[in-house]
């Protein structure tokens, strides 16, 4: 948000706006029937008989046989189907026919298909016929929608029949909200409170006063209280949670307005604190607890602390009229703050016109104040822009300029603003003479909006960054960081390591991090065999074991998503390799230790393993037959379980769409999604209510690929049995369009193998690193992007670097159209 | 508190120079006068677990194998609900409702007024009750929420209601912003109100610059910025709405005293009882949720001064046993539920008063207990939305979870609300797959349905 572009703003867009208005949004979302985005649909001129003749030849031709007079699958029968969309029920038969043919569930796959063509002119059709009746689907904006991705067509994109030069539509991105965090919640997020405590014990002695010769204890509270006006809210089935699509409105608005005024009072009076002093009673007993306090003195006061900017106090300290140079600097700071750039002079006329001299007859505090919300409710704070501001191409892409380059970089990497601010001269708001150790903490010498500029932005400044070689060069400055040898855990978490961004990707992609999300029955587990480990702190360690796994991974950096998928490594955040006395007397014996130990969630005894030390890190080597990559870390399995059992579904569902770039339809509401009780039965045997024909054409495409994970029981612990049962551990990959990994699997380590050695899979992961940089779905017209990410990796030896520097620097990345 | 109908509130409108834009909302005012009377719906949500055990009145138990339904008449309401005697006639105790379709824990969050499966950090799946009624009897504010906690924060997220998938509902938590929000417009002097105009002079230009900007965006974003301008502009029309209420807001309004600036939070939370009893009674809004705490709240002033976390962990304070301080919590609770009562009920409204045709509804954010599971979600619920509610002093109570007849949820009572407030639908959040089919356990509570 922060420091937006130089060059344009919010009212004198006309310029760039001259080639925006031109250009509008093109995107060519496309389905495998090459639905192209940038076409318009046809005009919806049709009448109802055009419509009915056409799509009636289409059903008669692919569907009446299943559901005609002869056969009423689903009770649909089509012959007798009403072409009056007017009427809500027809139109809702029409969606589903609609939704089952886009999304190629129908015809089934061992009928007559329809060529791609006619598939295509069929729904576009229906399309426009329900959009006569408002009953439409709104196909082109929810193609923009990243649960949606999966439907641009897989062959399409890395065949190199497109010959289109990628870009990416000029946009707003509304802000992520991590960025905002980063920005307001130490300077303007804060409701600190004071405790001061005289007469306990305390390590300062009172100089003077009533209190003189007493002792003085004290602490500063400075919790965050604040709404982030960005909630995050993206599709379940996407789990990536910055996208280009996502809107701020009138929820975000109001939080902002919000903040606005907590920061406006901030910014010219301070930080209010609330300071509670407590004086002892004589006659309570030393220390400091509360209680001690009790009967004594206890007194609240509101004082105020921070720095506030020179020229925000000289104005609000002038009794009249402000002068407009006075005004021009105020401004100048409040842009600097928040937008992080220089006002330019319609901005200053704007200001000081509809903004300051409007409120200026409610005191010149409160014109003030308008002025700083009015910049941090502006569009330009909101969303980020991203327009293509630099040289035009012979394809009419325009390449970004320098500081939309710092911008996209930035973010792609980071969570915090690229931006900083540049000198402010302040004065502190505290005066009080009151005891050191109390105007120490109420004083401070820098304020706590102070933020330096990252290095990106001195590049810029010195002109080094216009080019796609500077781009490389700076992308590559910032990957090339040193290899930690540390772990990942609740005090060193992913936001702290050096580009934050690269291991949210993996989190969001795989999802881990919900393990803590999925309620398990905790109170019942120490007395279950395989669950005793187990307790309510153990989802979130797992979660960080993971971060920790994923971190070595990629600081090896070779065959970055073979490894992610199959390796037999393990790193375990919180154990360190040794087995304390202290810990085991603890546990009240060995026995109950090693049962306990967060190492059983792998199925290891902490006094049979060591770690195995090398470049990037500790690792701890595991059975090959038990553990196999990502899928099989426990944070996984938990965060795609139920909360009393396995969710084969969920699991299947995740690889189908995530590994093998397929989809599955939601759920339809009428079935009953109900998995029978039976405690006799393993969940598989329970499963078998949906190979019914009606549940399994969806559940084909999930089961099979979930089933395998059955040798693990819910909280992601190996087992060889199931109800005293050897473990059922088949399954099968289909329906992937690559013959060469279909078939049979027994376990999850043959199929964890064929797939990571597919090439579907390599590319489906290579969508989604796409998806996750750049915000939105692929188009056709970026497979150029793709093949060449495609091909970098493959060359690389499967960097995961290599493939980031080559998406950075690619025209999808670089141009706007 | 000041009576007045809905006809001295048409009258308290000033047609001024705002007249244009407020026709529509005087027409529905006075359709509402003429011919229909809104139904108001209040729900009070405590955590920690409401303890079924402490609301049954003398000689009647819940967890039993078969549906009780009896009358309160003759019977003793149980200590913490002496406050509800002068309303017993329109009272009904529900227990046994279920709801194992949430993820309780040590909250439900959405899912205590959803019925579906909620958590903290992730937005909600679907409306709440209250978000849901509040999108259906819209007003100037379609929903208030108040929220008792850290007193400086001003709007917070608690992650209790939605007006939809993904659209959580903030709660007024500090009551001094609370009341420059609701009843702003009819400060005079003083900072609050500069602070309201200036406000108003920044949505308003805003808007204007918004609105240039758009023209000049491809059509994609320039939608994509529509839904922020929206949110100004639905601000600014409030604003103009509160202007020319001015005058019933003046006479109704609570007066601004110490409770709004007082440190200890008990006094926030009589305040927001205070705030959400004139908003309904000024039409300001049909639909209030009150989260009346948190785990990390202190009752420090009824002389509870633990947190209601520890409380929940068997804490006491002072003199007090953990039971004791559940109990003083409850029955704070319930005493204002009385009071706000009480002023509802002092508003004539059609052949009644505006109690007539209010709904409360006290509950918890997790079931029945501070650690639960939600098999038992028991309920007080206060007022018939004219009859339309056959609650006139009755203990309900549904047979326990697990055994066969039990198959009431909590969805199964907002369900209900639904049909009560006309608005009926069979389904609402998501079943419990453990209590068989969805069909087995759609619709209302029909013992509750007049």
């Amino acid at each position: 948000m922060l420091q937006k572009l130089f060059v344009v703003r919010l009212h004198l867009i006309s310029s760039a706006a001259l080639y925006i208005c031109a250009f509008g949004v093109s995107g060519n979302y496309s389905n495998l029937l090459a639905f192209d985005g940038n076409q318009q649909l046809d005009e919806p001129k049709l009448v109802s008989d055009t419509f009915e003749t056409n799509a009636s030849s289409f059903l008669h031709t692919y569907c009446i046989d299943c559901h005609g007079p002869d056969n009423q699958e689903a009770d649909l029968r089509f012959d007798q189907i009403g072409h009056d969309l007017s009427d809500s029920k027809t139109a809702q038969i029409w969606s589903d026919i609609f939704a089952q043919v886009q999304f190629v569930e129908m015809p089934p796959s061992d009928s007559d298909q329809p060529s791609a063509e006619q598939r295509s002119r069929f729904v576009k059709l229906i399309e426009a016929e329900l959009a006569r009746f408002n009953a439409g689907f709104g196909l082109k904006e929810k193609m923009l929608l990243p649960q949606y991705g999966n439907y641009v067509d897989h062959n399409s994109l890395f065949d190199g029949s497109i010959e289109e030069m990628p870009f990416t539509p000029a946009r707003l991105w509304r802000q992520r909200p991590f960025i905002y965090d980063e920005v307001w919640e130490k300077a303007y997020g804060r409701a600190p409170w004071y405790s001061v405590k005289i007469g306990g014990t305390g390590n300062h002695l009172i100089e003077r006063g009533p209190h003189k010769g007493k002792l003085l204890a004290h602490r500063y509270f400075a919790d965050a209280k604040y709404a982030n006006p960005f909630f995050e809210f993206v599709h379940h089935a996407s789990g990536f949670t910055d996208y280009a699509t996502i809107v701020a409105d009138q929820s975000s608005l109001e939080a902002l307005m919000l903040n606005a005024e907590t920061m406006a009072e901030i910014m010219t009076m301070g930080q209010k604190v609330r300071v509670v002093t407590q004086v002892k009673n004589k006659g309570s007993r030393t220390g400091n607890n509360e209680a001690m306090f009790v009967g004594g003195v206890t007194t609240s006061a509101n004082e105020y602390r921070g720095r506030v900017p020179v020229i925000f106090r000289q104005i609000m300290n002038s009794d009249g009229s402000v002068t407009l140079n006075d005004f021009r600097e105020a401004l100048d700071v409040a842009f600097n703050l928040f937008l992080r750039r220089t006002p330019d002079e319609q901005e200053y006329d704007h200001y000081w016109v509809n903004v300051f001299q409007k409120n200026a007859t409610l005191g010149n505090t409160m014109a003030l104040q308008a002025v700083l919300m009015y910049v941090t409710l502006s569009p330009e704070f909101v969303y980020r822009m991203e327009l293509g501001l630099g040289e035009t191409d012979p394809h009419g892409r325009r390449f970004l300029a320098p500081q939309e380059l710092v911008h996209a970089i930035n973010y792609a990497l980071q969570n915090k603003p690229a931006f900083g601010i540049d000198d402010i001269e302040t004065i502190d708001v505290y005066t009080k003479k009151s005891e050191a150790p109390i105007r120490k903490t109420m004083s401070t010498p820098r304020p706590a909006w102070a933020a330096g500029h990252s290095r990106l932005v001195e590049e810029m400044r010195q002109g080094k960054l216009s080019t796609r070689e500077d781009v490389e060069r700076v992308v590559r400055q910032m990957l090339d960081v040193k290899k930690s040898q540390r772990s990942i855990n609740h005090n060193r978490t992913y936001l702290t390591t050096a580009n934050p961004r690269v291991i949210q990707f993996f989190r969001e992609f795989f999802g881990y991090y919900k393990a803590g999300e999925v309620f398990k029955d905790v109170d019942k587990f120490p007395k279950r065999d395989g669950f005793k480990h187990f307790n309510s702190g153990t989802a979130s360690k797992l979660s960080y074991d993971t971060d920790s796994l994923i971190q070595h991974i990629l600081a090896e950096d070779k065959n970055v998503l073979y490894e992610l998928l199959t390796t037999d490594k393990v790193i375990v955040s919180y154990w360190n390799g040794k087995n304390s006395k202290d810990q085991i007397k603890k546990a009240r014996g060995e026995q109950k230790y090693v049962e306990t130990h967060h190492l059983q969630a792998y199925n290891l005894d902490p006094f049979e393993m060591a770690y195995e030390t090398g470049d990037s890190g500790k690792v701890l080597a595991v059975s090959r037959d038990q553990r196999c990559g990502i899928l099989t870390q426990p944070s996984w399995l938990v965060a795609h379980s139920g909360n009393f059992d396995n969710d084969p579904v969920r699991r299947g569902k995740w690889i189908r769409e995530k590994l093998l770039a397929g989809t599955v339809l939601d759920i339809p509401v009428t079935v009953d999604a109900q998995i029978p009780e039976d405690e006799h039965k393993t969940l598989r045997e329970r499963f078998s209510v949906v190979n019914e024909a009606e549940c399994y054409r969806c559940h084909r495409k999930m089961n099979p690929l979930g089933m395998p994970f059955e040798s693990f029981n819910h909280v992601g612990r190996w087992r060889a049995n199931e109800k005293n049962k050897p473990v059922d551990v088949s399954g099968s990959i289909r329906f992937t369009g690559e013959p060469s990994i279909e078939g049979d699997v027994q376990g999850v380590r043959e199929m964890m193998e064929k797939l990571a050695s597919s090439d579907r899979v390599r590319q489906s992961f290579i969508r989604h690193v796409f998806r996750f940089w750049m915000g939105r779905n692929e188009m056709l017209s970026d497979s150029k992007t793709l093949m060449a990410m495609d091909k970098t990796y493959v060359e690389s030896q499967g960097s995961f670097r290599e493939l980031l520097v080559c998406l950075l620097t690619s025209d999808s990345f670089l141009y706007r159209k | 508190m000041n009576k007045i109908n809905r006809r001295s509130l048409l009258k308290g409108v000033t047609l001024g120079s705002g007249a244009i834009a407020l026709s529509p909302f005087i027409k529905s005012l006075s359709a509402d006068d003429q011919q229909q009377i809104p139904k108001r719906f209040v729900f009070v949500v405590k955590s920690s677990g409401l303890q079924g055990d402490y609301l049954n009145p003398d000689g009647l138990t819940h967890r039993g194998e078969t549906l009780v339904d009896t009358t309160l008449e003759g019977r003793k309401l149980s200590d913490s609900m002496k406050s509800l005697e002068s309303f017993k006639d329109k009272l009904t105790i529900i227990q046994g409702l279920s709801g194992k379709m949430t993820n309780s824990g040590h909250s439900s969050f959405y899912g205590a007024l959803g019925g579906y499966k909620a958590s903290a950090h992730a937005p909600p799946l679907f409306a709440t009750i209250d978000g849901h009624l509040s999108e259906k009897f819209p007003a100037v504010f379609n929903h208030l929420g108040f929220k008792m906690g850290e007193g400086s924060q001003g709007t917070t997220f608690p992650g209790i209601s939605a007006k939809g998938k993904g659209k959580q509902l903030p709660f007024q938590q500090n009551p001094l912003s609370a009341f420059e929000n609701v009843f702003g417009s009819i400060l005079e002097g003083g900072d609050l109100k500069k602070k309201y105009t200036r406000t108003g002079n920044v949505l308003d230009a805003m808007s204007e610059d918004i609105k240039k900007l758009q023209q000049n965006l491809p059509s994609g974003e320039r939608e994509k910025l529509g839904y922020y301008l929206d949110g100004f502009e639905a601000l600014r029309d409030r604003r103009i709405k509160l202007v020319s209420m001015q005058k019933v807001l003046k006479e109704n309004a609570p007066e601004l005293n110490e409770k709004y600036t007082s440190s200890v939070k008990t006094h926030h939370l009589e305040a927001h009882f205070d705030m959400a009893s004139a908003a309904l009674i000024t039409g300001l809004t049909n639909v209030v949720t009150v989260h009346a705490d948190d785990l990390s709240c202190v009752y420090s002033g009824i002389g509870v001064g633990n947190n209601v976390h520890a409380i929940g962990h068997g804490a006491g304070y002072a003199t007090l046993s953990s039971q004791d301080c559940r109990n003083a919590i409850r029955t704070f609770h319930i005493e204002l539920i009385a009071s706000m009562a009480a002023k509802l009920d002092k508003v004539p409204e059609g052949n009644g008063t505006m109690l007539d045709n209010t709904i409360i509804v006290y509950t918890s954010d997790n079931a029945a207990n501070h650690h639960s599971f939600g098999l038992d979600w028991p309920m007080i619920v206060l007022g018939n939305a004219g009859g339309a509610l056959k609650s006139n002093g009755r203990y309900l109570a549904y047979p326990r979870y697990g055994t066969p007849n039990h198959n009431h949820t909590i969805c199964n009572w907002f369900t209900t609300l639904c049909h009560v407030a006309g608005v009926p639908q069979d389904f609402f959040g998501q079943p419990d797959m453990a209590l068989g089919k969805p069909e087995n356990q759609h619709g209302p509570l029909t013992e509750l349905i007049a």
